[in-house]
C-alpha cells in the first residue's frame, strides 16, 4: 500500500424519494489498501459500494477512481470489478467459462486466454475444478470462482459486498485469512462491504463504519476499536461497557472524570475533541479490565464487586460484575490461561482497572 | 432491502444515459406498452365497442345509433333469453360445484400424498386440458350416446335392458360435459393454496391434540380457501359463456346463452340484441361471482 | 412400499376419468366401421389412410399451422416484454395494466370472439386468417406471460449486472447472459403458444372467413356422420401432437427454471 490516493469520494449524496440512503459521504482511499465500510443493515455502505462499481449514481457529489470522474461513466467501463453478494455465477457457463467471461473483449488469442484462466484458477485454488457448472461445487468454491472472475480482469479496484456473510463459520474465518493473503499477492485496492465487525478488524487495514448514510469514523481498525469516537460505534465493535460520569475538568488531550462506581480518572481523548457539558459517557473494554481474586498482586485501582453471571467461551470467560452502586453489571472477560480458576456466581471479587481502560464517548 | 433499480440499463446506457428517464417506471412502461397497447386495441376498445352497440338498434344492415334501452329490454324479460340466462348460470353453477368437490381431494392427495413426483402429476392432470375442447366434447358424445360406452357396457353387463336416452342431448350431458372438461383448471388454484400452507402448522396443531379430521378442518381447510374460491371463480366465469359443449351435447334442451348470442350475430343479424345479451350475461356472472367472494369471505370470518 | 390410501385410489380414479373419454376417440379412429357407436367391429387404418387424400382437410391443416406459427412468434415476443416488464419493474398502473393483459384468461371466449368480429368488421377489415391469428395472440399472450414469468422471476440480476461488470454492454450482456438462461422458456412459451393456436375453435369460428382452420374444419364434419371416423382418425394425430408438443414444452420449462435457478445463489447447498 502507498500513499497515492486511487478513491476520492466527495459528498456522495442519495436519495431515493424521500429516503436519503447516503448523506454528504466524503472519503479517500489509497492504492493497495484493504478499506472496509462497515455498518448494520440500511446503513448505505452496499449503495456506496454500487455506487464505486456504476450500478447507481449519486443524487449530488464526486467518485473519482484513478484521477477520472466516474459519474456518468457506465459500469461496464470503470476499472473496477465486483464480487457479488450471492457470487452470480453464470449458470450456463462452465467455472473456466466464467472465469474468462470478460476476457472476450480483449480479444486475447487462444493460449494467452487459457494461460490466464489457469493462472486466476490456481490463484483462488480451483484449478482442478474447471470444467465443473455453478450447481455441481459448493458455496465456498463459488466465491472463489466470483473472486477469479475478477481478478482477471486485473481491476484497479476490487468490491466485495459481502463476499463471506453466505459460508459458515469455519468456512469464513478461513476465508478471511486467504483474501487477506490474496490482497497482498495481488497488491490491489480491496474494498470490502460487511456487517460482521470481526471480519473487518481482522482484514483491513481501515474501516469505515457506517450509519444511517453517513460514515461516524474512519481509521484503522486497532483506533476504532480502542478509540470508538462514539457510542454507537462503541456498541457496534466489541463489547463495550457504558458508565456514566461527571466531567471535572478537560484540557487539550486529556479529560478529568468522576466515573460512576469507580473513581476519579484522567482520560486521554483525542486531540481537539472537547466534550463540553457536565457529565457524558465512558467506555470500558471487558478486556481491559481484570479481576483480582485468590491471592494475586494488588493492582493500580480496584472497585469491590460480586460476580453474578459466568458465560464461558473456551479460551475466554466473560463475567458479568455487580459493582455497588451500578444499578446494571459490567462485563469482565478474563483468558483461560493455565492455573486460573473459574469464579463461581456470587463470589467476591475485585475489579482491577486503570485509566487506560477508559475512552471517553461523548 | 436496499431498492431496487434496474441497474442494468443505467448501469450500460452511454451518453443518453443521463438523459434517459433514469426513472425505473419509464422504462418498465416502456417494455410493457407493446403488449398492453396491443390489449387496449383488441381487447378493451372491442369490448367497449360492444357495450356501445348494446344501445343501438339494427335494421337489416343498417346500424341506428340512437342510445335506447330497447335490446335489454328484450334480453331481460322475453322469457327465451331468460331460461337460457337462468339455465347457463344454473348449469355453470352445479358444474362449479362439482368440479371443485371433486378437484379438491386431489389436490390434496397430491399436496400432500405425493412427494418427489409432483411435476410429473400436474403435468398429467393439465395435459388434457391442452388439447382441442372439441374433441374432447366429441369423446363425450361417444360416450352418452344412445350407442354410447355406457349404455352399450351396462345392456352388455344386463343392468339395463334399453339404452338409456336421458344420457344424451338435455341439461345432464352439459353438465357431465363441462364438469369433465374444465376439471384440471380448478385443481390448480387449490393446489398452490394448500402447498403453501406451513407444514409445521399442522404439526403444532397435532401437538395441541387435533386428530386429523378435526385439524383439516380447523386448520387446513380455512387456509386453502382462498384457492377454493379461485378455483371457484376460475371455472364459472368461462363457462357460463361456453359454446361448443351445448351445440354438441346439449340437443334442444340442453342450449346456453352462447349459443343464442352466436345466433344473433349470425343468421338472426341483430348485433345490438347479441351484444346486450353479451354485456348482461357479464354483468350478471360478475355481480354473481362478488357475492359468492363475500359470501365466502364471511364464511371463512366465521371459522374463526 | 406405500400403504394404498384411499385417496390414494381416488387419486387414480380422478385421472382415469380425466383420460377415459379421450381415449375413445382413438379407439374409434381404429374402428372398422362407418358408425361411431359400440359394438367395435374390427381394427383397420383405413381411416388415417384416407387423410392422406382429403385436400380440404389438408388445406385447413395448412391455414392452422400458419396461423399457430405466426400467432406464437407474436405473442412470444409480446410475452417476452410483458413478462420482463412485469417481474423486474415497478411503474404506475401496474396492477391495472397486468390485469388487462391477463384478462382474456378468464373471459369467456364467446366474448373476445364477438367483440373483436364486431370491431375488425366496423374498422372495413374483411375476416380472414389474419383477423383470427389477431384474436390467437390475444388469447395466447397471458398464457406466454405465465410461463416466462417464472423464467424472469428465478433469473437472478445480479447475473446482468455482473456480465456489465465484468466489461460487456447491454446487447452483449443479454446475448451471453439473459437469452441462453431463457431460452427454454421461450422455446416453452413458443410450443403452448403453438398448440393453443392450433387447438382453439371458437374464436377461429367467428373471425375466420373463407378459409377455414382445421378446428373448424373438424366442426364443420361433425355434422356428417358418414366421415366421422375420418375425423375420429384426425382428432387423435392432433391429440397426439398436442401431447407431444406439450411434453417437450415441460422439459423445455423445467430446464429453464433449472438454470436459471440452479447455482446462482452462493452459499448453504
Amino acid at each position: 500500500m502507498n500513499d497515492r490516493i486511487i478513491i476520492e469520494i466527495d459528498r456522495v449524496t442519495r436519495k431515493f424519494g424521500s429516503f436519503t440512503a447516503l448523506d454528504e459521504v466524503s472519503v479517500q482511499i489509497r492504492e493497495g489498501e484493504f478499506f472496509s465500510l462497515l455498518g448494520p443493515s440500511g446503513c448505505g455502505k452496499t449503495t456506496l459500494l454500487r455506487q464505486l462499481a456504476g450500478f447507481d449514481d449519486p443524487t449530488s457529489g464526486t467518485i473519482r477512481i484513478g484521477g477520472q470522474a466516474m459519474v456518468g461513466v457506465p459500469a461496464n467501463r470503470r476499472p473496477t470489478n465486483m464480487v457479488f453478494q450471492n457470487y452470480a455465477i453464470f449458470p450456463h457457463l462452465t467455472v473456466e467459462q466464467n472465469v474468462a467471461y470478460g476476457l472476450r473483449r480483449l480479444h486475447l488469442d487462444r493460449q494467452e486466454r487459457e494461460r490466464r484462466v489457469k493462472e486466476a484458477l490456481a490463484q483462488v485454488d480451483m484449478a482442478h475444478l474447471g470444467a465443473r457448472r455453478s450447481n455441481e461445487i459448493s458455496g465456498g468454491q463459488r466465491q472463489r470462482v466470483a473472486l477469479a472472475r475478477a481478478l482477471i480482469m486485473r481491476p484497479k479496484v476490487l468490491l466485495l459486498d459481502e463476499p463471506l456473510s453466505a459460508l459458515d463459520k469455519k468456512l469464513r474465518e478461513q476465508m478471511q485469512v486467504e483474501l487477506r493473503h490474496l490482497q497482498r499477492a495481488v497488491g490491489i485496492t480491496f474494498i470490502l462491504v460487511t456487517h460482521d465487525q470481526e471480519e473487518a478488524l481482522t482484514m483491513s487495514d481501515r474501516i469505515a463504519v457506517m450509519f444511517g448514510g453517513r460514515i461516524a469514523q474512519c481509521d484503522r481498525p486497532e483506533n476504532i476499536y480502542q478509540q470508538p469516537r462514539s457510542r454507537a460505534v462503541a456498541e457496534f465493535i466489541g463489547g463495550m461497557n457504558f458508565l456514566d460520569a461527571a466531567i471535572l475538568g478537560e484540557s487539550e488531550d486529556v479529560i478529568e472524570v468522576d466515573v460512576a462506581g469507580f473513581g476519579r480518572a484522567e482520560v486521554r481523548k483525542p486531540a481537539g475533541a472537547y466534550f463540553n457539558g457536565s457529565g457524558l459517557t465512558i467506555g470500558a473494554r471487558p478486556e481491559r479490565m481484570t479481576l483480582v481474586y485468590d491471592e494475586e498482586a494488588g493492582h493500580n485501582r480496584v472497585v469491590a464487586g460480586t460476580v453474578v453471571e459466568a458465560s464461558y467461551y473456551g479460551d475466554m470467560t466473560y463475567y458479568s460484575i455487580a459493582i455497588e452502586s451500578l444499578d446494571r453489571p459490567v462485563v469482565v472477560s478474563m483468558r483461560n490461561t493455565i492455573g486460573r480458576r473459574n469464579l463461581q456466581a456470587g463470589e467476591k471479587v475485585q475489579v482491577g482497572w486503570s485509566p487506560e481502560s477508559l475512552v471517553p464517548l461523548g | 432491502m436496499a431498492a431496487v433499480t434496474d441497474s442494468y440499463l443505467v448501469a450500460a446506457g452511454g451518453r443518453l444515459r443521463l438523459r434517459l428517464a433514469r426513472s425505473e417506471a419509464a422504462r418498465g412502461l416502456a417494455l410493457v406498452s407493446p403488449t398492453f397497447v396491443y390489449a387496449l386495441l383488441l381487447l378493451l376498445a372491442p369490448i367497449l365497442v360492444i357495450v356501445a352497440f348494446s344501445f343501438w338498434t339494427q335494421d337489416y344492415l343498417d346500424i341506428d345509433r340512437t342510445a335506447t334501452l330497447a335490446n335489454y329490454r328484450e334480453a331481460w324479460t322475453d322469457p327465451l333469453y331468460r331460461v337460457l340466462m337462468f339455465r347457463s348460470l344454473g348449469v355453470s353453477a352445479v358444474v362449479t360445484l362439482i368440479t371443485v368437490l371433486l378437484a379438491y381431494p386431489m389436490a390434496y392427495y397430491l399436496s400432500f400424498h405425493v412427494g418427489q413426483r409432483k411435476a410429473l402429476w400436474l403435468f398429467l392432470i393439465t395435459i388434457p386440458f391442452w388439447t382441442s375442447y372439441l374433441l374432447r366434447v366429441f369423446a363425450w358424445k361417444i360416450i352418452l350416446g344412445y350407442n354410447g360406452a355406457i349404455n352399450v357396457s351396462l345392456m352388455e353387463l344386463g343392468i339395463i335392458a334399453q339404452p338409456m336416452e336421458f344420457l344424451l342431448y338435455n341439461v345432464n350431458s352439459v353438465v357431465i360435459t363441462l364438469a369433465h372438461a374444465w376439471a384440471p383448471f380448478a385443481i390448480l388454484p387449490i393446489f398452490v393454496s394448500l402447498e403453501k400452507i406451513d407444514r409445521s402448522l399442522l404439526e403444532a396443531a397435532t401437538d395441541l391434540g387435533d386428530g386429523p379430521v378435526r385439524r383439516f378442518l380447523r386448520i387446513t381447510l380455512p387456509l386453502s380457501l382462498p384457492g377454493v374460491v379461485a378455483a371457484a371463480l376460475i371455472v364459472f366465469i368461462p363457462t357460463v359463456g361456453d359454446y361448443v359443449t351445448p351445440r354438441l351435447v346439449g340437443g334442444k334442451d340442453g342450449l346456453m346463452i352462447a349459443n343464442m348470442i352466436q345466433v344473433q350475430f349470425g343468421k338472426a343479424n341483430d348485433w345490438p340484441l347479441g351484444a346486450a345479451l353479451a354485456v348482461s350475461t357479464m354483468v350478471i356472472v360478475t355481480a354473481a361471482s362478488l357475492m359468492f367472494v363475500v359470501l365466502a369471505k364471511q364464511l371463512t370470518a366465521r371459522f374463526r | 412400499m406405500a400403504k394404498i390410501r384411499p385417496l390414494g385410489i381416488y387419486a387414480f380414479l380422478y385421472l382415469a376419468f380425466l383420460y377415459v373419454p379421450v381415449l375413445f376417440l382413438p379407439i374409434f379412429s381404429f374402428n372398422d366401421s362407418a358408425i361411431v357407436a359400440f359394438p367395435l367391429k374390427g381394427i383397420t387404418t383405413q381411416w388415417y389412410a384416407n387423410l392422406w387424400s382429403d385436400d380440404a382437410m389438408q388445406g385447413a391443416l395448412w391455414n392452422s399451422l400458419k396461423v399457430a406459427v405466426a400467432s406464437s412468434l407474436v405473442a412470444t415476443v409480446l410475452g417476452i416484454c410483458g413478462a420482463r416488464a412485469l417481474t423486474r419493474y415497478r411503474f404506475p398502473g401496474k396492477a391495472g395494466i397486468a390485469a388487462l393483459i391477463m384478462l382474456p384468461l378468464v373471459l369467456p371466449e364467446i366474448i373476445i370472439a364477438i367483440s373483436l368480429l364486431v370491431v375488425l368488421l366496423q374498422l372495413g377489415f374483411s375476416l380472414s386468417l389474419f383477423s383470427v391469428t389477431l384474436g390467437h395472440i390475444l388469447m395466447s399472450v397471458p398464457f406466454s406471460i405465465a410461463v416466462l414469468s417464472s423464467s424472469f422471476e428465478g433469473f437472478d440480476r445480479s447475473l446482468e449486472e455482473a456480465s456489465l461488470d465484468l466489461g460487456e454492454g447491454p446487447a452483449a450482456t443479454f446475448f451471453r447472459v439473459t437469452l441462453p438462461i431463457v431460452a427454454p422458456g421461450i422455446l416453452s412459451s413458443l410450443l403452448i403458444t403453438f398448440t393453443i393456436s392450433l387447438d382453439e375453435f371458437i374464436v377461429a369460428f367467428f373471425l375466420s372467413g373463407t378459409e377455414p382452420t382445421l378446428p373448424i374444419y373438424i366442426w364443420s364434419q361433425l355434422r356428417f356422420t358418414a366421415k366421422l371416423p375420418n375425423v375420429l382418425a384426425l382428432g387423435s394425430l392432433l391429440l397426439l401432437a398436442s401431447f407431444l408438443l406439450l411434453s417437450v414444452a415441460e422439459v423445455m420449462r423445467r430446464r429453464a427454471v433449472r438454470r436459471a435457478g440452479a447455482g446462482t445463489s452462493g452459499g448453504f447447498l
